[in-house]
């Protein structure tokens, strides 16, 4: 690990309580969905993507809804002003609700419309491949995403052309808008099936940085042709106790007491690895 | 006489020509490519071409990754599924960031014939041309498609090239090509036809047929978004009396944008010829011409009935 691991968790627990705090002043935004991401985007940004202009490596948060967990981990990193926070959702704003590469030219695409990300990734892999480059492409899924058919063209079309510079990472929070993944639609075994369709395939705990880590070094190592899929086991509004593992948190803000208690919560969370 | 090339032909021979010139455009194709004719471009730039199978969501987006990268990429369907099938992948993927990635549907309107309605495409000219940074271009002849495909590479954002079977090798007209510009191919001052892709053809049939050049302007307009406004105001104002004439639904079609633009013009009568909101069916593309009412005999009567002796 390049960073102090205790540092590290410190800085996902301040995006988890920037992401609570924007979404609050915004008045609508993607809680749960945002705080399931936090610690794949935290292992991405602080440890392991190149984010040198000239050797930069695409990141696509294919899951466009947890664009609010992005905007804090570019905060924290340095990337952008912090003063853009209280500017999510506002018109004109870099900030927009889902990803707009036009208004934050920082970002590797647009993103929102589900399913489409790990498609986008291949076309930027492919133009590395072609240019010689040595930069990874990572996409970040959903995991209700994998529902659409898009999806699986695409994981169908990786393995068959060996696009092996390219790391998919889902997060799988067994959550979608409805309900449960499983009640809304069963995708079976997600593990078999992506090995099934010529994937290498590692699952990790999504909220545990180091594990990330290790499973993206794993797979950069490896150097091979095939394409690359980390299962990242989260919990959907994970940092607040009562929106943990609850689909009512998709797209709720809370407020009164409720909102004095998350925020509380992600203080205290913070304070833990001073 | 030698067999004549058909206008997928031209295409797929125009973008080898530009694959020569721009190493920068890579071409998809989605199981059509011998239709479509990009097999060329494969021979030409292996590295540069990828078929991705029949999974035109697939390819829409890839293409949007290839852009982002700098390239300029070129998806191949037929139109119906080039402009329907990954619809939202085109508005959200490419149109949205306006990305350089040119679209192109194969067997555009009625013309792909006995395949029947679920292959023919009626409504891709509505659809596409509502979507904010798109360009359409319905070229009329061989050469339109050549220079027209160069050109669309010159232009930020994406561009839908819409290929009718059917459009004649003959140049039809000395008027220069240029993107963005209608072609006045005849200048008279009775009545404006205007039209777009495979009509112009039929309708300058009928005017050279009859000898209405003096009474008749036809306005050719390639580029369908953005239409040239000003080309059509002009003979308009002169005629006062328009018709426009597509193979596509009269609902979305170039009939509409040639409305919106000549609403205000005071004493202007336009008058839309097109599908009238059905679905086409299985024949040969020449007796859906004449089914629809867009024959030559038919777009004679259309003429002859607003223009005086």
């Amino acid at each position: 690990m390049k960073n102090d691991i205790r540092e590290l968790y410190r800085k996902a627990s301040q995006i988890r309580l920037d992401t609570f705090e924007s979404i609050v002043q915004a008045g609508s935004g993607h809680l749960g969905g945002s705080f399931s991401v936090i610690e794949i985007l935290s292992a991405l940004y602080f440890e392991v993507m190149e984010l040198d202009e000239e050797n930069k490596d695409n990141l696509i948060l294919s899951k466009g809804h947890g664009a609010p967990a992005l905007y804090s981990t570019l905060v924290n990193k340095g990337l952008c002003e912090r003063g853009l926070l209280s500017q999510l959702r506002k018109h004109d704003s870099p900030f927009q609700g889902h990803p707009d590469c036009r208004k934050l030219p920082l970002l590797s695409t647009s993103s929102g419309s589900l399913g489409q990300g790990l498609s986008i990734g291949i076309g930027m892999a492919i133009a590395d491949k072609l240019s010689n480059s040595n930069r990874m492409t990572y996409v970040i899924l959903g995991d209700g995403e994998l529902n659409e058919g898009q999806i699986w063209e695409s994981i169908m079309f990786a393995s068959a052309n060996k696009i092996g510079n390219l790391i998919a990472l889902v997060d799988r929070n067994n959550l979608q808008l409805d309900g449960r993944t499983e009640d809304v639609l069963d995708m079976g075994n997600l593990k078999d099936k992506w090995k099934a369709f010529g994937w290498s395939v590692l699952a990790v705990d999504g909220h545990r940085i180091e594990e990330i880590v290790e499973a993206i070094n794993n797979f950069l190592e490896t150097n091979s042709n095939t394409p690359k899929v980390i299962i990242c086991n989260t919990v959907k509004g994970k940092g607040i106790s009562y929106m943990e593992n609850n689909y009512l948190y998709h797209g709720k803000i809370p407020s009164g007491e409720l909102l004095e208690d998350g925020r509380n919560e992600l203080r205290k969370e913070i304070s833990k690895w001073d | 006489m030698g067999l004549v090339k058909t206008a997928n032909c031209i295409f797929g021979e125009t973008i080898v020509k530009e694959g020569f010139r721009d190493e920068k455009i890579f071409v998809l194709d989605s199981d059509v490519s011998r239709a479509s004719y990009t097999y060329l471009f494969k021979e030409n730039f292996p590295e540069r071409f990828l078929n991705v199978g029949i999974a035109e969501q697939n390819m829409a987006s890839i293409a949007a990754g290839l852009a982002l990268k700098g390239y300029k990429p070129v998806i191949t369907s037929l139109a119906k599924f080039i402009s329907l099938r990954c619809l939202d992948q085109v508005v959200n993927s490419i149109a949205y960031p306006k990305l350089n990635v040119l679209m192109v549907g194969i067997y555009a309107g009625i013309s792909i014939g006995k395949d029947g309605a679920t292959h023919q495409t009626v409504e891709d000219i509505g659809v596409l041309k509502s979507i904010p940074n798109m360009s359409i271009i319905n070229p009329c002849s061989h050469r339109e498609v050549n220079e027209l495909v160069g050109q669309s590479f010159k232009y930020q954002g994406p561009t839908y090239l819409r290929l009718t079977a059917g459009i004649p090798e003959t140049q039809l007209s000395e008027e220069k090509i240029e993107f963005g510009k209608a072609r006045v191919m005849t200048n008279g001052d009775q009545l404006t036809v205007v039209t777009t892709g495979v009509m112009t053809g039929k309708v300058l049939n009928v005017i050279k047929e009859e000898d209405l050049e003096e009474k008749v302007s036809l306005i050719h307009t390639h580029t369908i978004k953005p239409i040239d406004a000003e080309s059509i105001r002009k003979s308009a104002r002169k005629t006062l009396k328009v018709i426009t004439i597509e193979d596509h639904n009269v609902i979305g079609g170039i009939g509409e944008s040639v409305s919106s633009l000549l609403c205000n013009e005071e004493g202007v009568v336009v008058k839309i010829i097109g599908l009238n909101d059905v679905f086409g069916c299985s024949d040969d593309a020449e007796e859906l011409y004449n089914k629809y009412n867009l024959c030559e005999e038919s777009i004679k009567n259309y003429i002859l009935q607003n223009i005086s002796k």
